[in-house]
């Protein structure tokens, strides 16, 4: 099948390539673009370590056709921070001792960034209920719900300047 | 995985594409279907991505009714302030799809198309009356939501047919509707069973009623004769637990690796009970929703 032009918005930057339509999401991120940090668990949308946000909503990049990013703004776990500047919820993380062996971590902190940005100051519950698609099998979950808390406290997830 | 991709923009491209198509599978949120893709269960020569066609989206308030796009998402449905303000049951039923990944992506049009027994706004489309518009390319019909599902994975609709909208009736004042689900876990937990109710109360007595159950057989199904046996008779708890037991003694659902089939009786049971018990306290409050 021919391939098609797609154009979107990733990290902040537009592109533009060549797709195939069988391509996913979450392959053309890993092994075209090299964005490594997007993992793939379950393969079926169950785990959510797939997660990227697609126009600030977090869905399963392993169930999105790379055809479908063509014309969406899309942040991957890259487009969060760097070694030298990590986000607000990354240092929180890591203060909060919510990374151990980090397969869920990326997926983690995007659904967290999709909840602070709309909803700065979530209730516990609310932050749990979010994070419901997100499985981690090393924590128990609390120390990641802390971490999320602890930015909400400081005044939201807002990008640091 | 290996198919002809198509992305129609229009519904008039879509109707004139699927016109004759042979082996195709219509994609909107990919929640299902990719899944069903990835583990071979299909494998169609043609995917139709209906995604960008603007005419099957949004939520509209019409007289006495409203109309909602087929490729509005879950999440779009249970953040929808008439949505929430009209039919709360729906809303209530949307939140509890999947994950918040799966409600961003997943469809409504996409939940009844998929057939699952276990689609959680089934039910509570059903308990509103939902009535479903098909249309092709020789033209276009209305049918009752319940009339759709002919068995696991499979509807009625015919090639070239797709969803074009679905019709719901809001809940008015003296009426009331609920949604409750039983699942293995609160989040990502295919329903083991799920109902919804939707009940009118006049003069202290209840004068129509709609019950709906997902998960109790291979289509979700419309409780009819309880519906009938419900006319007339006080919203009182004695009630609400003889129609559960009636609904425990009707459906007929199977063993599964979720549930066995006698405890999925008495799930059906209590989720009619809580669900008219719900319903009517709503339909007995003073009116406050204008």
């Amino acid at each position: 099948m021919s391939k098609r032009m797609i154009k979107f918005v990733l990290n902040g930057k537009p592109i533009e390539l060549e797709v195939e339509p069988e391509l996913l999401f979450v392959d053309l991120l890993r092994e075209r673009l090299g964005l490594t940090g997007t993992k793939v668990g379950c393969g079926e949308g169950d785990c959510g370590a797939c997660t990227v946000l697609v126009d600030g909503k977090n869905v399963n990049s392993c169930l999105m056709l790379a055809v479908k990013a063509d014309g969406h703004d899309i942040v991957t776990v890259e487009g969060l921070g760097d070694y030298d500047k990590l986000h607000p919820l990354q240092e929180a993380f890591i203060a909060e001792g919510a990374v151990q062996c980090g397969f869920c971590t990326p997926g983690m902190l995007l659904s967290a960034k999709s909840l602070l940005d709309v909803n700065p100051h979530p209730k516990r519950e609310e932050i749990s209920r979010h994070i419901s698609g997100n499985l981690c099998r090393c924590t128990g979950y609390t120390k990641i719900v802390n971490a999320i808390e602890k930015v909400a406290c400081q005044g939201g997830g807002e990008d640091r300047e | 995985m290996q198919f002809n991709y198509h992305s129609p923009k229009s519904e008039t491209e879509l109707a004139a594409l699927l016109n004759g198509m042979e082996d195709y599978c219509l994609l909107a949120g990919g929640t299902d279907v990719m899944v069903k893709m990835k583990e071979k269960l299909i494998s169609p020569r043609n995917l139709v991505d209906v995604s960008g066609i603007e005419s099957l989206k949004g939520i509209r308030e019409t007289a006495g009714s409203l109309w909602i796009g087929p490729l509005v998402t879950h999440r779009e449905l249970m953040d929808s302030p008439v949505m929430n303000k009209k039919t709360a049951a729906l809303c209530l039923a949307a939140s509890e799809v999947g994950s918040p990944q799966i409600r961003n992506a997943g469809t409504v049009g996409g939940n009844i198309g998929n057939a699952s027994p276990a689609a959680d706004t089934v039910p509570a489309l059903l308990a509103l009356d939902a009535k479903v518009q098909l249309n092709s390319a020789n033209g276009s019909e209305n049918l009752p939501l319940d009339k759709v599902f002919v068995g696991p994975g499979r509807t009625c609709l015919k090639s070239g047919q797709y969803i074009a909208g679905i019709h719901v009736s809001p809940v008015a004042a003296g009426e009331g509707a609920a949604f409750a689900k039983f699942g293995k876990r609160k989040a990502l937990a295919c329903s083991i069973v799920n109902g919804a109710a939707w009940v009118r109360v006049q003069g202290g007595v209840i004068t129509a009623a709609r019950i709906a159950l997902g998960s109790v057989g291979p289509t979700p199904v419309r409780l009819y004769e309880t519906e009938k046996w419900l006319v007339g008779r006080k919203p009182e708890p004695a009630v609400f637990a003889e129609a559960g037991l009636q609904a425990e003694q009707s459906v007929r659902p199977i063993d599964d690796v979720r549930c066995t089939a006698t405890h999925r009786g008495k799930l059906a049971r209590v989720t009619v009970q809580r669900c008219l018990e719900a319903a009517t306290k709503q339909a007995m409050e003073v009116c406050v929703c204008e």
